[in-house]
């Protein structure tokens, strides 16, 4: 498979996030209301989404699992902010976003910190860079290539290439335009290419 | 392969759902206490505030309820040496009415000072010479204590 192929592939519109759901919506209003088994519900339902986009932000099953849960409690401590005219993932995933940029910001400011061999470590732990280029693979290909984007532009193709989310709900993530994004998505498509290619005729 | 295979395996498992679903139910809870303890607290505040605003309610009418006393005093005869025999002055039942206290109101002072408009003095010395007397009458207005000479 060529990079092309790889990074334009049609978008399924089968996997975007749609409006909140009838019963989804009456188990968001009981939570609302205080009612702790609905929220555990809620959790229920859209843990492994918030894992999953956490994961492919993150990179770290521990800080995913942080991640996920200061999500959920940040959702609860919203919840009452929550508008039932919108998409209710589309309002949760805006919420693991912003929960994963803290923890990166926070890992930054760690690998300043740290000491060089600390540093290193967590580096190297939080990505499995190394392992993953050893494996010359398409997926460890892209997943080296997505994690070396700078950081506006790998949130953005993140969430609309591989979570597959449109663009005007990644634009109201992310808290900027649409143009801006498609820009972002456009630029990231272009430098992935240009990596992905580099590094397989490298490897040839 | 798709971009969706960037990080496609889900990394945490069931037994790591069940643990995050129960830390933030946990943690949820002990928010919830913890707020709960301000609302008793405000209430008792409020229950406070209130049993203190009757108190202070009540204090300043236990004040305000009338002390004013008039008190009559009898003057005892008093004894002016005048001439070599000793001059008996006549008692003289003198109604006085004491002033009241500084912060009392106004209107409960007016009644004390008209009586005493009313009021004359009349002490009389009466000489070893039962032709000779001396009269002095002394008559109080509410401006003035002391009375004039007749």
């Amino acid at each position: 498979m060529t990079a092309e192929a790889l990074l334009t592939h049609e978008v399924e519109p089968a996997t975007r996030t749609s409006a909140t759901t009838p019963a989804l919506l009456a188990v968001i209003r009981a939570a609302r209301d205080g009612d702790e088994r609905a929220f555990e519900e809620i959790m229920l339902a859209s843990e492994r989404r918030v894992a999953l986009l956490s994961w492919r932000i993150l990179g770290d099953a521990e800080e995913v699992k942080e991640a996920t849960q200061e999500t959920f409690l940040r959702v609860f401590r919203h919840l009452h902010r929550f508008d039932d005219q919108l998409d209710f993932f589309g309002w949760l995933f805006r919420i693991a976003v912003n929960v994963c940029r803290d923890i990166e910001k926070r890992r930054r400011r760690r690998w300043i910190f740290a000491p060089a061999d600390e540093g290193m470590s967590v580096a190297s732990n939080a990505r499995g860079a190394h392992e993953l280029m050893e494996a010359q693979d398409d997926a460890a290909l892209l997943t080296r290539a997505i994690d070396a984007l700078p950081a506006k532009e790998r949130l953005a193709i993140i969430l609309r290439e591989v979570q597959e989310l449109p663009t005007e709900e990644v634009a109201a993530i992310l808290g900027s335009s649409p143009a801006t994004v498609r820009v972002q998505v456009s630029k990231a498509r272009a430098k992935l290419r240009v990596w992905i290619e580099a590094w397989r005729g490298g490897a040839r | 392969m798709k971009m969706t295979g960037f990080r496609s395996q889900q990394p945490l498992t069931d037994d790591d759902f069940k643990s995050i679903r129960r830390n933030v139910m946990t943690t949820i809870a002990a928010r919830r206490e913890r707020r709960l303890f301000p609302i008793v607290m405000r209430f008792a505040l409020a229950a406070a505030a209130v049993i203190v605003a009757i108190v202070i309610a009540l204090i300043p009418h236990r004040q305000m309820a009338p002390t004013a006393t008039v008190v009559t005093a009898t003057q005892p005869p008093v004894v002016i040496p005048v001439a070599p025999a000793p001059v008996t002055v006549a008692p003289v039942a003198i109604a006085q009415a004491i002033r009241p206290v500084a912060h009392r109101p106004r209107h409960r002072r007016t009644t004390p000072h008209i009586e005493l408009a009313h009021q004359n003095i009349r002490v009389e010395f009466r000489t070893s010479d039962p032709d000779i007397r001396i009269i002095w009458i002394a008559s109080q207005t509410p401006n003035t204590t002391s009375g004039g000479k007749s």
